[in-house]
């Protein structure tokens, strides 16, 4: 229970979707980070051979994009830069425009409201997220803790393992008697030659 | 006719009564000592314990031949795959088992010297000879015969089920 009261199920269902997702994308994440920082680098002697294909060129375009976009955005602000005075130097004209005052006014209010609205789902998104992870672990422990529960109490895993250490001991048993039957045999031929083979 | 069964396995099988017998009897001190305790002044004025411990021989004379007549087998000879049997391959009957217990003494007398006689070619020490009765190895399963059996259902069998 999150205080909220009684929650519908779709909430439910959605609440658990981003818990679940959001915990099963970081634990992949950081397995992912693990096993990569296990492996050798990359290097062109080791990459398949054959000629290249489209397939390689959307696939290179793609793992590209994040740094050109990234390349993008900053060619594009340092292009604004010199057009900043002008863009100032206008806002002042349109500002002396008759109406203009009313209409910045609407349009700070418009801002304002969107910023409040705005804020307001932030919060109940950073809530849901929080409920969202608290409900996917406790839901995913509940879960393992039944299927463990319900596979040591399965009858046939009973049975297996009940026939698996009936088998452990009756080989341990027959090797005990094996290895004393070997040892009556030793014990014997050692009391002949003790004896100078008299019996 | 099953095999008679050798020195080795015969002294493991009694050392295992042994240590059955030796717990048992330890078992039942520490009972009677507990129970001793709580009655306090209640208690009957014999040491009850140091009693125990001196009908102990009974004790082991009646686990012998209780186990000896009903079963042919005590635990360690249940453990180490013996049994008792007449010469006949019949079981052993309540006189056979106190002739066989006398039988024990006698051979324990001269400095156990008549256990030694199961080191010999017929390995039959002086108690069996007395008795008429011998030790056969029984149910010994030889490993090939183990591998016969089907295995027993792995857990990625039934995962595939």
């Amino acid at each position: 229970m999150t205080g909220e009261g009684r929650v519908s199920g779709a909430r439910l269902l959605f609440r658990f979707g981003v818990g679940a997702t959001e915990l099963a994308g970081e634990r992949l994440i950081a397995a992912l980070q693990a096993i990569d920082a296990l492996l050798p680098g990359v290097d062109d002697t080791r990459a398949p051979n054959g000629a290249l294909g489209l397939r390689d060129a959307l696939l290179g375009a793609l793992s590209a994009l994040p740094g050109w976009a990234r390349d993008a955005m900053a060619r594009g602000q340092v292009a604004v830069l010199p057009a900043r005075d002008r863009i100032a130097r206008g806002r002042r004209l349109v500002s002396r425009l008759p109406g203009a005052r009313r209409a910045r006014r609407r349009y700070d209010n418009a801002i304002a409201r969107a910023r409040a609205q705005l804020g307001g789902w932030a919060l109940a998104g950073r809530r849901e997220r929080q409920a969202g992870r608290d409900l996917a672990v406790t839901a995913i422990d509940f879960a393992a803790h039944e299927l463990v529960t319900s596979v040591a109490e399965s009858p046939e895993l009973k049975r297996v393992i009940a026939e698996q250490s009936e088998s452990l001991g009756r080989s341990a048993m027959t090797e005990l008697r094996e290895g004393a039957a070997r040892g009556d045999s030793i014990a014997e031929r050692a009391a002949r030659r003790l004896l100078g083979r008299s019996r | 006719m099953m095999p008679r069964a050798g020195f080795v396995s015969r002294m493991g099988a009694f050392a295992v009564d042994a240590v059955v017998m030796t717990l048992a009897l330890r078992g039942a001190v520490w009972i009677l000592h507990a129970a001793t305790h709580v009655l306090r002044r209640f208690a009957p004025p014999v040491n009850i314990a140091s009693l125990l411990l001196a009908i102990g021989p009974l004790l082991a004379a009646i686990y012998l031949v209780a186990f000896w007549t009903l079963l042919g087998q005590t635990p360690g000879k249940i453990l180490f795959g013996l049994k008792i049997v007449t010469r006949g391959d019949a079981p052993v009957g309540f006189r056979r088992s106190l002739v066989r217990l006398v039988g024990y003494v006698v051979s324990a007398l001269p400095c156990y010297l008549g256990f030694l006689w199961i080191l010999g070619p017929q390995r039959r020490a002086w108690h069996d000879r007395l008795a008429g009765t011998e030790v056969v190895y029984v149910a010994r399963r030889t490993r090939a015969v183990e591998h016969e059996k089907p295995a027993a259902p792995t857990l990625r069998a039934l995962a595939a089920r």
